[in-house]
């Protein structure tokens, strides 16, 4: 597998979307190659970093009571 | 002739009880779909109405959750999304794209910056990109790609669990998180230029 083949690989790879076999191609790769490992850790890094950047928000507790009292009216 | 009937309590109580301890994240989710807070909870509600009144088909033991999200993406492109049809297709992924120089990914173009500021590519992102930049970069996805990221990449949903949410081929939601990404990190690295971070080689290879 070359950097390129690797690469139309990564996002599957990264969201377990692959099977067994192209799971372990991807991952010898890039545990022989040190660009590709660095790219890999950046695409990991930026998932973790979208996912915690929108975490932290949460509803006002006025907007909780207009949920559930729309709940409770039915 | 068919009555109807009057939902048991005890039905009432079940999706207050698995339902509401999703609000928030629903909300926040919202938020990155109509990046307005007032049209984020008339979103909401909506959602929460339109679960309550089919909750009746809803399955137990199925992914309540990914049901909610269903409800959330369909309200969302039925009547909030933009009414201007944005194009599908976007230029990206040129045959020289990664030769050039020019386009790539952001390893690439954090690699490619000039000066090289960072000792691990990842540093860039761990000290100079703030949350409210990456939630800006989501919001600026156009629709599709929005929702296929956003659901991917925030909410950690499976390719098959989004194509059932936004009832689409696996294969769309695949190049739909591919071309989102690449979309989202690019807007991510205008950021980073424009905030003075980082500057652009020239076609050329040299220092601006």
């Amino acid at each position: 597998m070359n950097c390129d083949e690797w690469f139309e690989q990564l996002y599957r790879y990264i969201d377990k979307d692959l099977d067994e076999i192209a799971q372990k191609h991807v991952d010898e790769h890039m545990k022989s190659c040190r660009p590709c490992w660095d790219r890999y850790e950046l695409e990991i890094k930026l998932k973790e970093r979208l996912s915690s950047s929108c975490c932290i928000e949460r509803c006002t507790e006025s907007f909780r009571l207009r949920i559930k009292s729309i709940i409770a009216k039915f | 002739m068919v009555l109807l009937m009057e939902k048991p309590a005890i039905s009432k109580e079940l999706f207050e009880k698995e339902a509401l301890p999703l609000l928030d994240e629903l909300y926040a989710s919202a938020l990155r779909l109509t990046r307005k807070k007032e049209a984020a909870e008339d979103l909401i509600s909506e959602v929460y109405e339109r679960a309550w009144k089919s909750f009746h088909q809803f399955e137990p033991g199925t992914n309540l959750r990914a049901w909610l999200y269903r409800i959330l993406t369909n309200t969302f492109i039925n009547h909030y999304r933009s009414k201007q049809r944005e194009p599908l297709m976007i230029e990206l992924d040129r045959p020289d794209d990664r030769e050039d120089g020019s386009g790539g990914d952001l390893y690439d173009r954090i690699v490619g910056a000039s000066p090289n500021l960072f000792d691990n590519p990842d540093a860039v992102l761990t000290n100079n990109i703030l949350d409210q930049d990456l939630r800006k970069a989501i919001e600026d996805l156009p629709e599709d790609f929005r929702m296929a990221v956003l659901l991917s990449d925030v909410r950690n949903f499976s390719y098959q669990e989004i194509a059932d949410i936004l009832s689409i081929p696996i294969g769309t939601v695949r190049s739909r998180i591919f071309r989102g990404r690449r979309l989202l990190q690019e807007a991510l690295w205008k950021q980073a230029v424009q905030a003075g971070i980082v500057k652009e080689k020239t076609s050329k290879g040299t220092a601006l």
